[in-house]
């Protein structure tokens, strides 16, 4: 009887066992949230899937509180709570997933066969904005900022020089930026002397730029302002709301890239934000419905004209000296409209301007300003359409139109027309009207034809009126490299026929002109040469009409002085770039007198080209000083496979103004460090091997390991990633070799 | 309920082969996983050859005829890597201070899915299930220059085709193509690398008339730099006989 009944208990006992234990699978899902996507912990038991309660509601944005078997999770608008199905080992909690869809859904949908949830765009409940606070790699410049804005007392100058000669005379004037007293020195030397030194706050939004200048003759001034240093990519993000099928997959793509994706509603309304750049922008938004239905697509073209201010970002410029004070400030109301004023106090007359700057549509820009007390008012219209571009310019006084103009071209294929028009009043008694047409055809054989025509009509005392017309006709042959074309000029005062051309070589070129005129019975020859050497460029000029022979020359190039000294033939150069790229010999990454440049490893500079000096370091000019630069370092010319670059592959740096930046970037040769983890107790996926505390490296299936460090002491531990539990540490001498060793699971437990 | 997931590993390896010459002794191959499972690569050098017996063709290891063995003069990096789906590695190579003569080393690819964490897995169920890819790409260095000298056996010849067994005597390898001429027309020509031994198939647009034909060889091989195809001469052409 007792061993029956011990029987019954034991069977019990089992079923009990089996009836409890529950074996969960983990099965990690992959969260698709409006601009964001993450991995979010959950289980399967072969029936229902669970998933940790605390991961998915932080991922929401919710606050979540967990206290005993309960998790409340909250925000500004919602209270929802949940029983935990199980406690997990670090407090977390499961939850069943269908009792969470059931209080989320349509909001949040789980696709069973992808292992998605998906959290759907028309979700109200998410706080999309604090989702979005990642920062986007194509909204600025991607890469470590390395190399940031440098000051210095003394960083260097950039000097450009001229000479000129001509009938007026010898004229020389020379150009300076540096880059000392930590700020930026301006100056010029010629037909008197100038200055300004200004210092400035790039990252700041309330004051960018101090400035203080000598204006030569005593007089001297100070401005100040926020305007942005580095020049805005981002005018602001636009939503793009429509109807597509229900629960579509909406994308929208600049450049290939992917810069919003959402899920429609079940109504099919979806809702997208891409960022908008000054100037054009061509966005597509992709629609595909579930299913696997074909894809749709359409295309948005967006130009966003530079005076636009960003919405709600304010600017001022501020300008004092002797004679005038005047206040500048701008103000972005929406993205298609900017307010500006100004305040100008001259000889103890006040002047007020105001007027605005408007976008109505994507391809019209219309600027307007009203000046008191002379009520003059001004309006500039600018339209661009793909082949036609107008603008249009009024500026009229107290009801009376003071002057217009206008110019409109339009292109197709080979032809393009241009129309420009003019009108001026002279004080009330005169005007003068003037219209030119003109016409060229270039087609891709390199024929070109050129015609124009224009009319001027003089009006006085508005009866009398005079009448004066002229033509051009030309024709020939234009490439990019040379021209000739035979021409007529015809007006009230020449009659002008004859050939002229150009021939660009290498860095020398050569434009002529020569003809007869017709009403004075002379020759008419013009002839120019432009020569650049490796210390300046020349331009010769010389022409013979009916006024006589004059001739002009004019030489230029520019001096840096910074780390030595070099001479090139280009004019100002107000920001510069030299990558120093050297073998760290002794690992300390400042380049050594013994530490060679490597010659041979390429790099990109994006928005940028590079010169290879004979030094062997790369070189770019002509950077716009502030604006951030990406460099890239190409490791199919790395030749050495053991070095690697101590700045990673890919970093940035500010150009600097007036400023031969330097930037070293030092290879250093690391250690490869390999070893193996012993008595592994569970899947080696799961470990990590994480060094100091700071990087992480995965564990290969047969429980290896590899590495790359520099000599020295490191404490490698073993970290299980499901749990984050450290399973062993070790501390260990790296050396200057290949090094190898081995951890275990139960030897080195910590 | 069913769940399906459909996950699968693939790595490309560009190039297929190299040949570098002493002007240039680096360079780089690029692994990519096109797939949709994260693996792991485990990057190795071992000297040997592709090569052929008498009915096959194959990866044949410590023995590469005259051909030096590179092994010994190469570094590259890294020597296993972990790449995420769609991702990309570059590895660099260097060889440093070979003699005269044409080396190899056949790089050897070994990739293993990593697949999903599964709580509670036994650790040697796991890596024993796991199924490793190899491929191999062969790596060979010239320095100097040289002609390959190359004797051909006839192994029987189809309506449309011609079997050959070429065999490779030089310690320069022979890239190039292979053209079969009877009478002065040519009938058929096949690209082949050739390090010691190959069994290369001819297709020919007519059948062979007689049992006399002539093997003209060129040095234009799919990849192959010109400078690279100027250092290896052309071998001589041989006349072929078979009863």
């Amino acid at each position: 009887m007792i061993q029956k009944w011990s029987l019954v208990v034991l069977v019990m006992f089992l079923n009990m066992q089996t009836t409890v234990a529950q074996v969960l699978m983990e099965v990690p899902l992959l969260m698709e949230l409006p601009g964001k996507e993450s991995l979010v912990h959950a289980w399967y038991d072969g029936e229902s899937f669970y998933i940790d309660g605390q991961d998915l509601f932080e991922n929401l944005k919710f606050s979540v509180q967990i206290s005993g078997s309960k998790l409340i999770a909250l925000d500004a608008h919602h209270r929802y709570e949940f029983d935990c199905a199980g406690v997990q080992a670090n407090d977390g909690c499961k939850l069943p997933l269908h009792k969470v869809l059931d209080q989320l859904e349509p909001m949040l949908y789980f696709d069973e066969t992808r292992l998605h949830l998906r959290a759907s765009s028309a979700a109200t409940m998410f706080e999309n904005r604090s989702i979005r606070n990642h920062s986007p790699s194509w909204a600025e410049v991607p890469g470590p900022h390395l190399f940031g804005r440098n000051r210095k007392m003394w960083g260097g100058m950039m000097a450009s020089w001229q000479v000129r000669r001509d009938q007026f005379g010898v004229r020389p004037s020379v150009k300076m930026t540096a880059s000392a007293l930590k700020g930026t020195v301006e100056g010029k030397v010629g037909n008197g002397f100038r200055w300004n030194y200004s210092y400035d706050w790039p990252d700041q939004s309330w004051l960018t730029q101090i400035k203080v200048a000598h204006l030569g003759q005593g007089a001297s001034m100070l401005s100040f302002t926020n305007l942005p240093l580095i020049r805005p990519r981002l005018q602001h993000f636009r939503e793009i709301t429509g109807q597509s099928a229900p629960h579509a997959l909406l994308q929208a793509v600049i450049s290939g890239e992917v810069v919003d994706q959402v899920q429609a509603d079940a109504e099919g309304k979806y809702r997208l934000h891409a960022p908008l750049w000054y100037g054009s922008t061509k966005m597509q938004i992709r629609s595909q419905s579930l299913g696997g239905v074909e894809e749709i697509s359409r295309v948005i073209y967006q130009l966003t004209p530079e005076s636009l201010l960003p919405p709600r970002k304010m600017y001022f410029q501020g300008h004092i000296s002797q004679d005038i004070r005047r206040l500048h400030l701008q103000y972005g109301l929406y993205p298609k409209l900017t307010l500006q004023t100004e305040l100008e106090q001259m000889d103890q007359r006040l002047r007020i301007s105001s007027g605005a700057i408007l976008s109505p549509l994507s391809y019209l820009s219309l600027h307007t300003t009203m000046h008191l007390p002379d009520l003059d008012g001004e309006l500039a219209l600018q339209l661009w359409r793909p082949s036609v571009q107008v603008t249009a310019h009024l500026r009229a006084r107290r009801h009376k139109l003071l002057n217009s103009s206008l110019t409109a071209s339009a292109s197709r294929g080979a032809w393009t027309m241009v129309v420009r028009g003019r009108q001026i009043a002279f004080g009330g008694q005169s005007q003068r009207l003037s219209i030119h047409p003109e016409l060229w055809l270039h087609d891709a054989g390199g024929l070109l034809v050129h015609a124009r025509y224009e009319a001027t009509r003089t009006y006085r005392n508005s009866s009398e009126h005079r009448l004066y017309s002229g033509w051009r006709v030309a024709t020939g042959w234009a490439f990019s490299q040379a021209r000739v074309l035979a021409f007529v000029n015809r007006d009230r005062f020449s009659h002008l026929f004859g050939l002229e051309g150009f021939l660009i070589l290498r860095h020398q070129s050569l434009s002529f002109s020569i003809g007869w005129e017709a009403k004075q019975r002379t020759p008419v020859v013009s002839l120019s040469l432009q020569a650049s050497s490796a210390f300046g460029s020349l331009f010769v000029q010389s022409q013979r009409d009916a006024h006589g022979v004059t001739h002009s020359q004019h030489l230029q190039g520019s001096i840096q002085i910074g780390h030595d000294v070099t001479v090139s033939p280009y004019g100002q150069l107000e920001s510069a770039v030299e990558l120093r790229i050297f073998e760290d010999i002794n690992g300390n990454a400042i380049e050594d007198p013994t530490e060679p440049i490597i010659p041979h490893i390429e790099a990109q500079i994006y928005q940028g080209s590079w010169t290879r000096l004979r030094s062997g370091s790369l070189y770019s000019s002509h950077l716009n000083p502030y604006q951030r630069y990406q460099v890239r370092l190409l490791e199919d010319s790395i030749r050495d496979p053991s070095l690697h670059p101590a700045t990673g592959m890919d970093f940035s740096f500010t150009a600097d103004p007036g400023q031969r930046k330097i930037i070293t970037v030092a290879m250093q040769r690391l250690i490869p460090v390999t070893g193996k983890i012993t008595n592994i107790d569970r899947a080696p996926l799961r470990l990590q091997i994480r060094v100091n505390q700071k990087t992480t490296s995965d564990i290969y299936q047969d429980g290896g390991f590899s590495l790359h460090l520099h000599p020295g002491e490191y404490t490698f531990a073993i970290v299980d990633i499901l749990t984050d539990e450290i399973l062993a540490r070790k501390t260990v001498k790296v050396d200057p070799l290949r090094f190898h060793f081995e951890l275990d699971l139960k030897e080195d437990y910590p | 309920m069913v769940h399906h997931t459909y996950a699968q590993a693939s790595l490309s390896v560009t190039p297929a082969y190299v040949v570098v010459t002493d002007e240039a002794p680096f360079g780089s191959f690029v692994l990519n996983n096109q797939g949709t499972e994260p693996i792991e690569v485990v990057i190795s050098a071992h000297f040997g050859v592709i090569a052929s017996n008498d009915s096959t063709t194959g990866v044949v290891l410590g023995e590469a005829g005259q051909l030096g063995d590179l092994s010994a003069h190469l570094t590259f990096f890294p020597h296993r890597c972990i790449l995420s789906a769609g991702n990309e590695q570059t590895v660099r190579y260097r060889i440093v201070e070979a003699s005269n003569g044409a080396h190899i080393t056949l790089m050897h690819f070994a990739m293993r899915e990593r697949g999903a964490i599964v709580n509670g897995q036994i650790p040697e169920v796991a890596s024993g299930l796991s199924i490793v890819y190899n491929l191999v790409a062969p790596l060979i260095y010239l320095q100097g220059q040289g002609i390959p000298t190359l004797s051909v056996r006839p192994l029987g010849h189809a309506s449309h085709a011609i079997h050959l067994s070429i065999e490779n005597h030089s310690q320069w390898p022979f890239f190039g193509g292979i053209r079969v001429i009877q009478d002065g027309r040519l009938l058929g020509r096949a690209e082949s690398a050739v390090y010691t031994r190959r069994l290369v198939k001819i297709p020919l647009s007519e059948p062979v008339a007689d049992q006399s034909l002539r093997l003209e060889f060129d040095t234009d091989y799919t990849g192959l730099k010109q400078s690279i195809q100027s250092q290896l001469g052309i071998p001589d052409p041989i006349h072929l006989v078979w009863e």
